[in-house]
């Protein structure tokens, strides 16, 4: 490598006396813009940005005390330790309930089998008079063998769903047994330690990697 | 004199009754949604093209594996700030003209009613769709879990 005659190097020899308070400027605006990269950039580089929607203050997430339809009991400590993905939907739903939970499949299924084992897959029915516990599990267990469904008295549902901000009705009433139920349709995130931490709207768990990511993300801690 | 002009009438009529038989309606990526076995009910779900110029009105349909086929809205509103979804029948759903309806999960969609049989994925399930003004169209979309 032989040394440049001629170039920048001639240049800024001559221009160095007038460009001196340029160049103070000029480092002084560097060093500025680098303790701020520092202070504000740089912490959030390995910050996680969830795709869920996050709660600006993370809270236990609403308790409850439902049958599964397993036909055991459970209440949310009951799956302490475990991130927890809650929907609540009704057996006789043909369209949203079934979109959802085959999303849900596709992310439990795409965990490693140890993070399954970290992971529970819900649907709370918010259709409390025909969703009995052998009901539920012939449909929840459709989507996977291991997704549990709850249900409760149609009090316990109500306050569970009031609970998470679920709204429910029962909508198409053709008789006593025969009507349709319009429901919220958010898939909630519980992390481990019992804390609601991201709510997907509707068609968002549609996104496997991304869910996917957010519910690792969770396991950490 | 007579006879080219009954030939060229006969030949207007044939082409005539050709473009009422030209498909008015193109359907893509037609799917019935496989449901668990217990469900009585399932969707089906496709994109349709209206190649004509008028509106055409999806009115219902019919298949061997249900005993009925009702179009369907797919309905949401926001409440406490999470969208609750529902849906109503409807006795329409409108393709406007030269334009598409596409029916999809959690929105607008047939609701195959009362299944004669549980469904088998990859099942192929015979379709008819009914239009207003007498216009059918069968199809044969295939049982998908997706």
């Amino acid at each position: 490598m032989s040394d440049p005659i001629q170039g920048p190097d001639h240049g800024r020899t001559r221009a160095q006396p007038l460009r001196r308070p340029l160049q103070a400027v000029g480092l002084l605006t560097g060093a500025v813009g680098l303790a701020a990269l520092l202070i504000f950039a740089l912490p959030r580089m390995g910050a996680y940005k969830p795709y869920g929607t996050p709660l600006l203050d993370p809270r236990p997430a609403a308790d409850f005390r439902l049958t599964g339809s397993d036909g055991k009991a459970y209440t949310l400590k009951s799956f302490r330790g475990k991130a927890v993905l809650i929907f609540f939907g009704f057996v006789n739903c043909p369209d949203v309930c079934p979109t959802t939970l085959a999303e849900l499949s596709k992310v439990y299924q795409a965990l490693t089998p140890a993070e399954q084992g970290r992971v529970q897959v819900l649907m709370i029915t918010a259709d409390p008079e025909r969703d009995t516990p052998a009901v539920l599990e012939k449909y929840v267990t459709f989507f996977d063998p291991r997704f549990l469904g709850l249900t409760g008295t149609p009090n316990q549902v109500a306050e569970v769903a009031k609970g998470y901000g679920v709204f429910y009705q029962k909508s198409q009433i053709k008789s006593a047994r025969e009507y349709s139920v319009d429901h919220t349709a958010s898939v909630f995130l519980v992390d481990p330690r019992g804390r609601l931490r991201l709510i997907y709207g509707y068609g968002k768990a549609r996104q496997t990697d991304r869910v996917l990511q957010d519910l690792r993300w969770v396991l950490k801690g | 004199m007579s006879m080219p002009r009954t030939l060229i009438h006969a030949a207007l009529l044939a082409l005539g009754l050709t473009l009422a038989q030209a498909p008015v309606v193109r359907v893509q990526d037609p799917y019935v949604r496989l449901v668990p076995p217990t469900l009585k009910d399932t969707a089906a779900y496709m994109t349709l093209e209206n190649l004509g110029t008028k509106p055409l009105r999806l009115v219902g349909g019919s298949t061997p594996a249900a005993a009925m086929v009702m179009p369907m809205r797919g309905v949401s509103e926001v409440r406490g700030g999470q969208e609750v979804k529902g849906m109503r029948p409807v006795e329409h759903l409108e393709i406007p003209p030269k334009g598409r309806l596409v029916l999809k999960p959690g929105g607008d969609h047939l609701m195959l009613v009362g299944l004669k049989a549980p469904l088998k994925e990859g099942q192929k399930i015979p379709l008819t769709l009914r239009f207003a003004g007498g216009l059918s169209q069968t199809l044969e979309p295939t049982v998908q879990a997706r």
